[in-house]
């Protein structure tokens, strides 16, 4: 018998587009969900993600040990396409199973777009009060504006992406046409805490009039570390002013420059929104005499750039979605002061109601391969039947 | 009781009757009963409304709850070895608590518990009388209180069950002075005005509640002697002083209109304060708050209660009524009468019984059908029980994790009947009946412990899960996964065992339809399982924001996904035959336990609503069992050769 040679091409067509590879994905998924979850226990949510799930691979001392949940879904993905679509027989009787590969795909897809191309964060209001931004639970942004008497000052912002690199020692120089000094950010430390220069502790980074910071360890929830790096300005006459900044600082760090006064402060990034949203009443409804949280509810008012208003009633389960963002309510509190205040999650996500889209596409397309199984089943059993009761007579 | 099984609250309360008896002064009252409860009477104090744990439910319920709590089972045996049901021993412990103290209700599961408290045990996890406790009380609520302080790890067994005795007694003390504020009588024989007010020297609250204007006016009247005012005021001080400091006790009544917290009912105390408060109309509660004391007052005599108890139902259930909240009170009596799941569990018991003798005595068709039937009666038992339970709360199916073990124990034997209607194989049927019985068995074990930690089977859920909407399908269906994943791995089992014991020898049909039944119930399974998966990330995005989390509860659901899809891609590929398909199966059981009960237990995520102590144990234990059948079936199978059909076949060349 003459072995027929197959080309690289073919032969990595048959690999990606096998049953193989979709079994050794699928364990691969498999696995990596058991110890995912099992690490959220003493590493939180956030960790597990990056580690196991947002990842092309896992590593051990820099050493790829597993793929990772990106490059097993990536691969799933082709796998799907290859072996789902282009090698499966395209019968009638596989229409249902090809209609599932669809929701499946649109599923996996609009999971990789929210990867991509979302923004989360939240959006906390105090009764009465509006705002037109929320912020990140866990990037950090460094801003600059000048401070004058009037409202619309420009902001110059450096987002999280250009200094969370900066280790202690490493530093980097930022400058614009419209400001007067060159600002220097450097030493990042993703969880610290600022303390007064002692003989009991070890500063990270350099101290900066008697305080420094005190690196932290990385919390389990990931959105209740506190970002510090250390930030230093040269104006045009060469004078150097330098400041801790912190994420939890009460007030930004001031400058006077040239006569002028700027404002530098390091706080979640902040995502501007298409409207103002303003509180009008927090509710919180109990069950009679157990203290437990019937109900949660915020009526709020939506003012869009032309001045109108519309009310709205954000509760669980029941989200406002508009402008390409969906507010959630997520918790609420009472400030110092007594006032109420409400906090909502606000997500962007461009494939937000994909996944509902496929799960009907999915469950359509079982339906049909499922039903018409066991149609075929019961026909069968039914003709074994009367063989078998015709071979008794 | 209107609060949570707490003990810390409410130790104060423990010391309620020192202060009565300082405020004013109890009658001498019959101690014990000295009549039968009638039947009738203790059916018009079963469907008495009272709300306990947010939920309003017939007093049968509170009595049943309560009872199972404490004393492990919802009827109480006494010494002399006559038998309570749950109303009579309330009625007993309400309105004859001296007598009920006697009552050997409460269950102490170790002897190091009494132990620890310096009391003597009978004998292993015997029951108890509150007089027999008694004298170790003081030393309970000292030991629950060091346990309160632990952390929830630090605690051992015995920390937990001091910690329940602490709470069991706080519990019952609260039904055992349930009474206590209608017996109080107050002297007013030092005042003529105050005598002739009220018509007796020394009248019951019910009777002042009665003349509250007339005392007022007394208190602040200008013409009425400095006498007559200062033994009003004094009156009322006494009154104020008598009422317990904790709102915990029974709220018998719906509260007046334009209350502060309109949904919570009242106690009798709160009954007293809005009274001599005066800014609500207030005359439903009085009425039946006299009703009360009427009813208290004539326990003497068995006609007598009986009228009083008449009269006070119709005043309580027309208060309720009012209110919409009395509509399945007699749905849910009844249902706790029938006890569908405990009889169902004695029906698929019989049934398999049944499916046994077949298996001995093939030509006795009429055993068959009678199996059938047994089955098909523990099933409507089932459905009945389940759809009461929707009626009763005016929620789906499945809200708590009580709930899944009944649907998930239901779906199983409709599913596995229904195997059985198409295959007549006489497989599919006691494997649906071995799963009701066990399940059922199981539901009445963990019955016991969300009751012990909710307080009721239909608890109130948290404000994320108020939606009938998201439970009524995303619940479902998961718990229709679950289901199925549970009875393809049973069949698997049987599956073993038939190879192991060479049970299906010379039936060549027999395991090529385990098989095919097996796999169209991971295809069930499978169906069910995706769609309540991707419905549950549709829920987390409209409660949370988020699609997929990568939460415990969430990556369960997951791996149940990944595992049958793993098998059927595996089976389509070749990889896997009869036997690998089997042994896929059976670690498919084990996943879906994993991830209805394992991932509760890591206490972490969103939906960590189903935490529960020591479970892990028993899951350790299962998935052990499971790991040793898989390897005994790989041994057999290795000893026996790979030979046959059974051998692995190269992969297909294309998908199907």
């Amino acid at each position: 018998m003459v072995k027929k040679n197959k080309s690289l091409g073919r032969m990595a067509f048959d690999v990606l587009s096998s049953f193989w590879l979709c079994c050794v994905c699928l364990l691969a998924l498999f696995v990596l969900t058991i110890y995912g979850t099992i690490h959220q226990v003493d590493h939180g949510l956030y960790d597990a993600k990056d580690v196991y799930f947002h990842s092309y691979f896992l590593k051990w001392n820099g050493i790829p040990i597993f793929p990772g949940g990106l490059l097993c879904m990536s691969v799933l993905c082709i796998n799907l396409v290859l072996g789902g679509f282009v090698r499966i027989k395209w019968a009638s009787r596989n229409v249902g199973v090809l209609i599932v590969h669809v929701g499946i795909l649109v599923l996996l897809i609009s999971g990789m777009v929210k990867i991509q191309n979302s923004d989360e964060g939240h959006l906390q209001i105090i009764e009465t009060l509006s705002k037109d931004y929320f912020q990140s639970s866990l990037d950090w942004e460094v801003a600059i504006w000048e401070v004058h008497d009037v409202d619309d000052a420009q902001e110059f912002v450096i987002q999280d992406a250009s200094f969370t690199d900066l280790e202690v020692g490493a530093s980097r120089t930022f400058t614009s046409d419209s400001l007067p000094f060159e600002l220097t950010l450097s030493g990042f430390l993703k969880n610290c805490q600022v303390l007064p220069v002692g003989p009991n502790w070890q500063v990270s980074g350099n101290p900066v009039e008697g305080y420094g910071f005190l690196r932290r360890p990385d919390e389990k929830e990931s959105e209740f570390n506190i970002g510090g790096l250390n930030a230093s300005i040269k104006t045009s006459d060469g004078t150097i002013q330098e400041a801790l900044l912190w994420g939890n600082q009460r007030h930004p760090w001031a400058i006077a420059v040239d006569g002028r006064t700027f404002a530098i402060d390091m706080r979640p990034e902040r995502y501007p929104m298409p409207y103002s949203i303003r509180l009008d009443d927090f509710i919180k409804e109990e069950h009679p005499g157990i203290g437990m949280a019937k109900a949660y509810r915020s009526k709020v008012t939506q003012i869009d750039a032309q001045g109108n208003e519309r009310p709205h009633l954000i509760q669980m389960n029941e989200p406002l979605r508009d402008g390409g963002l969906v507010l959630f309510q997520s918790s609420y509190g009472t400030t110092p002061g007594g006032h109420e205040y409400s906090v909502f999650s606000v997500v962007r996500n461009p494939s937000d109601k994909w996944p509902e889209y496929s799960m009907w596409v999915i469950t359509f397309g079982m339906l049909l391969t499922f039903g018409r199984r066991l149609i075929s089943f019961i026909r069968t059993q039914s003709k074994r039947r009367h063989m078998a009761a015709g071979a008794a007579q | 009781m209107n609060q949570q099984r707490s003990f810390l609250p409410v130790i104060a309360s423990l010391f309620a009757p020192l202060l009565l008896s300082v405020a004013g002064f109890a009658q001498q009252e019959p101690t014990n009963r000295v009549f039968e409860w009638e039947s009738d009477t203790v059916e018009l104090f079963q469907t008495l409304p009272v709300q306990s744990y947010a939920r309003v439910k017939p007093m049968d319920s509170l009595a049943g709850l309560n009872l199972l709590i404490m004393n492990g089972k919802r009827t109480l045996k006494l010494e002399d070895g006559s038998k309570l049901k749950p109303s009579q021993w309330l009625l007993d412990t309400m309105f004859f608590p001296e007598q009920a103290k006697d009552y050997p209700c409460f269950r102490v599961q170790s002897d190091d518990v009494l132990i620890a408290v310096d009391l003597t045990p009978k004998g292993k996890r015997d029951w108890y009388s509150y007089n027999e406790l008694a004298p170790g009380l003081a030393k309970v609520m000292e030991e629950a209180r060091r346990v309160a302080d632990l952390d929830d790890n630090a605690r051992t067994t015995v920390d937990l069950q001091l910690l329940k005795l602490a709470n069991d007694t706080i519990a019952y003390h609260y039904l055992v002075t349930a009474m206590d504020l209608m017996r109080l009588s107050f002297d007013v024989s030092g005042n003529q005005t105050l005598t002739e007010m009220f018509g007796t020297e020394s009248p019951k609250l019910a009777t002042i509640l009665a003349h509250v204007p007339e005392l007022q006016n007394l208190r602040v009247a200008r013409g009425t002697s400095d006498a007559d005012t200062d033994a009003a005021n004094q009156l009322v001080q006494e009154i104020g002083r008598s009422l317990p400091s904790s709102n915990a006790h029974l709220t018998f009544m719906a509260p007046a209109a334009g209350s502060e917290q309109e949904d919570l009912w009242w106690t009798f105390a709160d009954t007293v304060v809005a009274r001599f408060g005066g800014q609500q109309d207030v005359t439903a509660q009085v009425a039946i708050f006299a009703a009360f004391s009427e009813l208290e007052a004539s326990k003497g005599d068995a006609a007598t209660f009986h009228a009083a108890l008449e009269k006070l139902h119709g005043l309580s259930v027309a208060l309720a009524s009012s209110r919409g909240e009395y509509d399945m009170i007699a749905e849910e009596v009844s249902l706790y009468k029938l006890d569908p799941f405990y009889y169902s569990l004695v029906f698929y018991a019989l049934a398999f019984l049944l499916c046994a003798v077949t298996w001995m005595a093939s030509k006795q068709r009429w055993i068959w059908g009678v199996a059938w039937v047994f089955v098909g009666i523990g099933f409507i038992l089932d459905t009945y029980g389940i759809t009461m339970r929707c009626l009763i709360r005016h929620r789906p199916p499945v809200v708590t994790l009580y709930d899944t073990i009944i649907f998930i124990t239901t779906a199983m034997v409709l599913v596995g009947g229904l195997m059985e209607w198409i295959t007549k194989q006489r497989i599919a049927l006691p494997v649906a009946a071995l799963l009701g019985c066990a399940g059922m068995f199981f539901a009445g074990k963990y019955e016991l412990r969300e009751v012990a930690t909710a307080g009721d089977t239909m608890a109130s859920v948290v404000a994320v899960l108020d939606t009938n909407y998201y439970l009524a399908i995303h619940v479902t269906t998961i718990s229709l996964g679950y289901a199925g994943g549970l009875l393809a791995s049973s069949m698997a089992h049987v599956w073993v065992i038939g190879k192991l014991f060479g049970l299906g020898k010379g039936k060549s049909q027999f395991f090529k339809s385990l098989t095919r039944m097996t796999y169209g119930v991971i295809c069930f399974s499978l169906l069910f399982s995706i769609f309540g998966t991707i419905m549950g990330g549709v829920w987390a995005n409209d409660s949370w924001g988020r699609f997929w989390g990568w939460d415990p509860k969430e990556n369960g659901a997951l791996l149940i996904c990944l595992w049958l899809l793993l098998m059927l891609h595996a089976r389509l590929g070749g990889y896997v035959r009869e036997h690998g398909f089997m042994m896929l199966t059976i670690v498919g059981g084990v996943v879906v336990s994993a991830s209805w009960w394992g991932v509760n237990m890591l206490d972490t995520g969103l939906h960590s609503y189903g935490r529960i102590d020591g479970a892990w144990l028993a899951l350790m234990t299962f998935w052990t069992i499971e790991g040793g059948v898989i390897a005994l079936s790989v041994l057999h199978r290795f000893l026996t050769g790979w030979s046959g059909s059974n051998k692995p076949q190269p992969p297909a060349a294309a998908a199907s």
